[in-house]
């Protein structure tokens, strides 16, 4: 094929060199991918830009990824099984026709029946003598992080973590070894400083950061 | 001329659109609350996310905190996809956005460990250790770009995304696209040349 000869400033090269990357990566139209195709054939430079830039893309593809999948998946769904409810819609009720007339006497008569029990219950001692386990707490409804525990921590640099950042548990360990925490100030700094403590494998927030 | 440089187009478009059909399918289940398709969704994203937060952040353990942050907007945002863009250009814009905030809350310095990533101790075959101070000397070059220049490199060349998707991606003009990643070649090869690990 014979070059022709281009000044390096024409608009025709300008063009060709901002479409360089992705004519080497391939994801072109093909309109614009032969337009620079045939530009490249006549020009030096271009030539040996995309050369540069493939060796680039060369030495980029051979990277390999560092992280643990299993160990993301783990703590990841421990997050999620934390954070209640599901994405899934809540379906919708629908009230069968017949139903619908005898709604206002069903609530009434729910009415009269909630307010008996009040009345009963303001009249009854106020001891509370329910037998109420020591674990037995609200404790999911309060957690505002997650938190695993490498296998071989020992309880006292658990404790030393947790003290650390003023954590306290209020549930778990989930099936995937995870621990929900109360912490007072669930911030990117306090769960860095989490992360950073000898026994703790992984330690995130419950809410969602950075969703636009 | 494409195929000098290693690339069948016809080849790539139908994997790519497969992949997007099925990543499609996989969305809509994950919608519907079905934690094993978000399961499968996790692991084919979890290689790719991987190696782009590594490089946009340059910091391992910002990269497992970001990737986690990600993938949990992801489930709990699932129904908000609406299709307009490709899944993959969806979960990387948020892994993008996460990634920033994340580097702007970065209040202490970090010592980076982004190079000693692809440097190996035990000595292997020559190739690979040449291959591997390549790879080292790139990231180091990487590193010194800014985030915003550094992850239109990463999407381009080792994502090997096409410039309108990197735009929605990072929420910005095309023609922005086009102009960051030429200057920050420029700037790459120039830092490359400089740097005193390079090679004869």
């Amino acid at each position: 094929m014979k070059a022709r000869i281009l000044p390096l400033d024409s608009a025709e090269h300008r063009s060709a060199q901002d479409l360089l990357p992705w004519f080497v990566n391939g994801t072109l139209e093909a309109a614009e991918a032969s337009s620079v195709a045939r530009h490249i054939a006549g020009c030096e430079r271009c030539q040996k830009d995309a050369a540069e830039q493939a060796e680039l893309r060369a030495s980029a593809s051979a990277t390999e990824a560092a992280g643990d999948v299993e160990r993301d998946w783990a703590v990841l769904r421990s997050r999620i099984e934390a954070f209640t409810p599901a994405p899934t819609q809540r379906p919708e009720v629908t009230t069968p026709r017949s139903w619908r007339r005898w709604l206002p006497l069903t609530v009434a008569i729910q009415g009269a029946f909630i307010l008996a029990l009040v009345l009963v219950l303001i009249g009854a001692p106020s001891r509370d003598e329910r037998y109420r386990a020591l674990g037995a707490q609200p404790a999911a409804a309060e957690a505002n992080a997650v938190a695993v525990f490498r296998g071989d921590a020992t309880s006292e640099q658990m404790r030393d973590a947790l003290h650390a950042v003023g954590a306290r548990i209020v549930g778990g360990p989930t099936v995937t070894d995870a621990y929900l925490l109360r912490l007072s100030s669930p911030t990117p700094q306090v769960l860095s400083r989490l992360r950073a403590q000898p026994g703790v494998l992984r330690a995130e927030a419950l809410q969602e950061e950075a969703s636009k | 001329m494409l195929r000098h440089f290693g690339i069948d187009r016809k080849a790539v478009t139908s994997t790519r659109r497969s992949a997007e059909d099925a990543d499609v399918a996989l969305i809509g289940r994950v919608a519907a609350g079905d934690l094993h398709a978000f399961e499968t969704l996790f692991r084919i994203y979890h290689p790719r996310l991987d190696r782009f937060l590594s490089l946009m952040t340059a910091r391992r353990t910002l990269v497992e905190e970001v990737l986690n942050d990600t993938m949990f907007v992801v489930w709990r945002r699932s129904r908000t996809y609406n299709g307009q863009s490709k899944v993959s250009t969806w979960i990387f814009a948020i892994a993008y956005r996460t990634a920033l905030k994340a580097l702007r809350d970065q209040d202490e310095p970090v010592e980076s460990d982004a190079g000693d990533e692809v440097s190996s101790e035990d000595p292997g075959p020559e190739q690979q250790l040449m291959a591997d101070q390549i790879r080292a000397q790139l990231f180091r070059g990487l590193e010194a770009l800014s985030a915003e220049q550094r992850s239109v490199l990463v999407l381009t060349y080792f994502h090997d995304l096409p410039y309108n998707e990197i735009a929605r991606i990072v929420d910005c003009p095309v023609d922005t696209v086009k102009t960051r990643v030429f200057h920050g070649r420029r700037r790459l090869r120039a830092l490359l040349q400089a740097d005193p690990g390079a090679g004869p």
